[in-house]
This record gives structure tokens, C-alpha cells and sequence, in this order.
């Protein structure tokens, strides 16, 4: 077998799968280069939390010595992958990202990483990630014991949060894909700022059996990876009710849709562009010409009146004070590295029970308000950031004065758990990249992942590698 | 969680919002009036939202935090008592919390 080159590195897992399946590629000598790179650029990017060496090595002997037997299971077989330190893994540290809980390890495997492993997947990596996924308020880059993690289009940028190493890791070419998690705006942020493609599914679509709990009505677990094609590819295999998660659901997801529809009906809503950073305003225009080839447009839609922001606060606030109650009741919260992290949590714990209720009765209303808005569409298209990623030494209220987020959209989506994709459309200040994001109603994935791609094979924004760490 | 996340208008106080204050209130009266009992009689003390909730603070996590983290946590929660938004459209009675209890295990 010949030397592991970037460009098998960097390619898309459709095919990395085809090559190992004419065995061309060897999953062990794929699964080397990867733990090489993990080994080299993992800490400076701080994205790596454990490398799973052995069980790794392992899983991608069995791998090959099935394939060499004919016993091929499908695209993922043999394809090594990271998974966001808050999943857990039998016998291996499972830290959340956090010092208190840095020894942890669990006797089971997540739901997530037994799907994977059954789909012949080989796990590399357990990722870092913000501590406790953001739980606190934590209000800098530097919020997890692994230190920040940095986008590798510029080491003196955040990677975003919270699932920062899958974001960073999938990007320098350190994993073929990663699995992060959303409450809101978790994967979609990292996504954005790390140049990759990430997809938070519909609340339900992919069990949460054995991942750290945030807030349980809203923590949605789902793929990044180097095209929206890839998350589907990662999304089938995930998918599905689980017995363990009672709020997983077996809808269908069929990927890729069956009939490619040859023109789309997307909403644009207004204000999208207002108050965000010049150049992610002209990416997301440049976008919408490109979209503009198959896809016709309706614009200035807007959301609901209704309190998405204090109603996703007030649901995470309880649910997170409620989930580390212990920690905090305890005081070991003030091992936590954010300053914001030592005293966040101590206000949820003082939430009345009404407030709580009363944001989650908010959420049928707003659930019923965004489909109907939603209906009439394929998908609604936004910038997935308002900015480029934020820098690594300054608070985030701080970091780009006088711009802001977007619209609402995160939370709106969140709230009502609705599923959303972020692809790289170019790059904006300091040569950072930008991300343009698809969301659309309940259920709706392989819709917008046939959008993504449609764009995808449109331009080449998910083919640019960054700069570091340079040619391997 | 990520940052930046758009926020809501956050009006007045609301009239729950003012029985939880002024529930917390009476606990911070209480603890007052015992704090005081030994010192010398000043005149009643107001108290406020802020007041009110940081006796709750102190007394539930003092032992934990620095005297800025107080007086953080005491913000936060403060602004949280009186955050509730006031919509075009309000909740109905019909309206029922987005999760559902199973007897079934």
C-alpha cells in the first residue's frame, strides 16, 4: 500500500469508502496517519482530549480483515472518526471537557458510538470540547482544561464552542469526521468557524443515550465532517429510535432523497444580514447567487414574535443547574477554568419552578408558529455566524464591538427542535472562514443536506484545506 | 452551548415576579432582623430585589463564592426574576409544558 497522502486525508468519506472497499486503501494505514496527525497537531490545536490508539488500531485490524474476507458493511467501514468528549466510551476517559471530571470513565458505550462501531466506523479520538458543553455562561475561548481550541485557519482564533476539538480536529485533517452536540448553536458554530460542514439534527432523529446531559429537552447529538454529503453518509448510520433515549424517534431518513428536485423553494428572512460583518454579509450574497441556480427565493420572511432567546436561557439555566446540581452544590464548580464557569451555574439553581415551566409551555406555540412560517419552504437560508471566529485572547462581548450574531435563528431552531446544516461559503476577516446555514422543518435533513450539496457541486469552499498544519 | 445568542426585550417586573420577591424578600427580612438583633437599632432597612436575592445567595452558596461572585450570581438571578418578556401573544391555559410524564417504564 502506498504512503498515506493529504489528499486521502482531506477527501470526502464517499471516497475514502470506495478506495477501501477495492482495497486500495488499507483502514489500518489510514487509521496510522490520522493517530499520526492526532499525535502531532492535536494539543496545538487543542482538540484532542484522549487518543484511543489501541482500541483504534484494533477496531481498523478487524476492519480490514473483514473487507479482505468480503464482508463489506457499508461506507463507513474502516473510516476513522472523533467523538466529542462527552460520549461515552467503555474504559476510556470521558472528561466533558472539564476538570472535575477528568478521571471519569463509564463500563457502557453511547448509543451514538456503538452505531458507529456496528457501521465498522474506527474510533480515534475523543475530542475536546468546553467544559460541561457551555453550561455556565462561559464567555472566553479558554473554557476547558485542554485549553481553547483554535481554528486551524489561524491558531490565534477559536474553533467555536462547545464542540470545539470536532470542529478543529475535522478541519486540519486530523479525522476523517467527528460527532458533535447542539443545545444551541454547538455544532453550528464550530461549523462555521472551523470551515467544515456540521448538521444538528431534529430533536429525537439520534439517541442521546449515554451523552453528558446538558439540558435533556434540547441536547441534540449529530456529524461534522467535510461535506453535507459526508454528514448524511454519518447521519444514516447514527439515526433511529433507541430504546435507552425515550425521546429518540424511528422516523425515516432517506438518504440521499430519492429525486434530486431540480428547483427549490427557499425562504430568506429579513434582517439576516443586519449588524454582522461585512464580508459574511458579501459571502452570504455571493451564496445566494450560486443558490440562485436552482432555487428561487422569498424574501423578507420573519420569525415569529415570540421569546425564543429567554425561553432557550431559561430551559438550559434549569436544566444545567438541575444536571450539576452536585457539582455546584458541592463548590467543586470553582474547579472549572472559566472564570464565568466558577458562578454561572449558582442562578439556575434559583430559577422558580413556574419560569421553567412556562418556557417549556412556550415552546408548542412556537413550535406551531415555526411551521407554518417553515412550510411553504424547502429551507430558510442565513448566515450561519454573524462573524468570523472570534480571537482567542479577548471575552466574547468583547471581541468584534459593534457586531452581532445574526438573527435569532439558533435559538428559534433550537427551541422548537428543528434541524439545521452550516457549509463554508468563503472567507472573511483575517482569512477566516464563513458559513452559510440551511434550516428547515422538523424531519427535513436529507432536504437540506440535497441543497448543501447542490451548492457543493457548485463551489469549492469545502475543498480548501487551511493552513495549518501544512502539508503533512 | 455558544455564544452570542440573540436575546429577548426584558421589561418590567411582572405581577408573579412580585410574589417571588417579595417571597425572597421576607427571607431576607428575616435574615436581617436576625443579623441585626445584637447591633445597634438602625433605621428599617429597604429592602430590595438585590438585597433580597443576595441573602438567598449568601445563604445557599456563600460558603462557595468570592464576594464578586456574589455579586454576579445576585445579577444574573436578579435579572432572570424580572425577565419575563412580555409578548404580542401570551400562553393560553391550554398551553402544557413540551414534555409528557409516562407511567410506563
Amino acid at each position: 500500500m502506498p504512503e498515506i497522502s493529504d489528499n486521502i486525508l482531506f477527501a470526502p468519506i464517499r471516497e475514502q469508502a470506495s478506495q477501501i472497499k477495492e482495497r486500495k486503501l488499507s483502514p489500518v494505514e489510514l487509521t496510522k496517519a490520522y493517530l499520526d496527525r492526532l499525535d502531532r497537531y492535536g494539543e496545538k490545536l487543542g482538540a484532542v482530549v484522549t487518543i484511543t490508539r489501541e482500541l483504534a488500531l484494533r477496531q481498523a485490524k478487524e476492519a480490514e480483515q473483514e473487507i479482505l474476507m468480503g464482508n463489506y458493511r457499508g461506507l463507513l467501514h474502516g473510516i476513522p472518526y472523533g467523538a466529542k468528549d462527552l460520549l461515552a466510551t467503555k474504559g476510556i476517559p470521558t472528561t466533558w471537557g472539564a476538570e472535575p471530571y477528568r478521571n471519569q470513565k463509564f463500563d457502557y458505550d453511547a448509543t451514538v458510538v456503538a452505531k458507529l462501531r456496528a457501521a465498522g466506523a474506527i474510533l480515534v479520538a475523543k475530542l475536546a470540547m468546553v467544559e460541561l458543553a457551555g453550561a455556565f455562561g462561559y464567555g472566553k475561548a479558554d473554557a476547558s482544561f485542554t485549553g481553547p481550541g483554535r481554528t486551524p485557519w489561524n491558531l490565534d482564533y477559536w474553533s467555536g464552542g462547545s464542540s470545539a476539538g470536532s470542529g478543529a480536529a475535522t478541519a486540519a485533517g486530523l479525522v476523517s469526521f467527528a460527532i458533535g452536540s447542539e443545545t444551541s448553536g454547538s455544532i453550528i458554530t464550530p461549523a462555521a468557524y472551523c470551515g467544515i460542514a456540521g448538521l444538528r439534527p431534529t430533536y429525537g432523529r439520534v439517541s442521546r443515550y449515554g451523552a453528558m446531559a446538558l439540558c435533556w429537552t434540547m441536547d441534540k447529538l449529530g456529524p461534522m465532517a467535510r461535506s453535507a454529503d459526508c454528514c448524511g453518509i454519518v447521519l444514516a448510520a447514527i439515526a433511529g429510535k433507541d430504546p435507552n433515549d425515550a425521546s429518540s424517534l424511528s422516523k425515516p431518513f432517506s438518504f440521499p432523497e430519492p429525486e434530486e428536485k431540480k428547483k427549490y423553494k427557499m425562504g430568506i428572512l429579513k434582517n439576516s444580514t443586519a449588524n454582522i460583518q461585512k464580508e459574511v454579509r458579501q459571502n452570504f450574497e455571493e451564496s445566494l447567487k450560486v443558490l440562485g441556480q436552482f432555487c428561487e427565493f422569498v424574501e423578507d420572511l420573519e420569525l415569529p414574535k415570540l421569546p425564543f432567546g429567554s425561553v432557550v436561557g431559561t430551559i438550559v439555566n434549569a436544566e444545567g443547574a438541575a444536571a450539576f446540581r452536585d457539582l455546584l452544590e458541592s463548590g467543586k464548580v470553582k474547579e472549572l477554568r472559566a472564570a464565568n464557569d466558577k458562578w454561572g451555574g449558582y442562578a439556575g439553581l434559583l430559577l422558580p419552578a413556574v419560569d421553567y415551566l412556562d418556557a417549556m409551555r412556550w415552546r408548542g406555540p412556537m413550535k406551531r408558529e415555526m411551521d407554518k412560517l417553515y412550510a411553504p419552504f424547502d429551507a430558510i437560508v442565513s448566515p450561519a455566524r454573524g462573524t468570523v471566529a472570534l480571537p482567542i485572547d479577548r471575552d466574547f462581548s468583547r471581541a468584534y464591538p459593534g457586531t452581532g450574531g445574526g438573527t435569532a435563528i439558533i435559538p428559534a431552531g433550537n427551541a422548537v427542535g428543528q434541524p439545521a446544516l452550516s457549509i463554508p461559503n468563503g472567507f472573511g476577516l483575517n482569512d477566516l472562514p464563513t458559513g452559510i446555514q440551511f434550516t428547515g422543518r422538523a424531519w427535513s435533513e436529507a432536504r437540506l443536506i440535497a441543497i448543501a450539496h447542490a451548492y457543493q457541486e457548485r463551489t469549492d469552499w469545502h475543498k480548501k484545506r487551511p493552513p495549518f498544519p501544512g502539508k503533512g | 452551548m455558544s455564544p452570542n445568542h440573540d436575546s429577548d426585550a426584558r421589561p418590567a417586573l411582572h405581577r408573579r415576579d412580585f410574589a417571588q420577591a417579595a417571597l425572597l424578600a421576607g427571607i431576607a427580612a428575616a435574615a436581617a432582623a436576625s443579623r441585626a438583633s445584637a447591633d445597634d437599632p438602625k433605621p428599617e432597612e429597604k429592602i430590595t430585589l438585590a438585597k433580597a436575592v443576595e441573602a438567598v445567595v449568601r445563604q445557599r452558596f456563600g460558603e462557595h463564592l468570592t464576594e464578586d461572585q456574589i455579586k454576579s450570581v445576585v445579577q444574573r438571578a436578579q435579572g432572570r426574576f424580572s425577565s419575563r418578556p412580555k409578548q404580542e401573544t401570551s400562553l393560553k391555559n391550554s398551553d402544557e409544558p413540551a414534555f409528557m410524564f409516562q407511567a410506563d417504564i
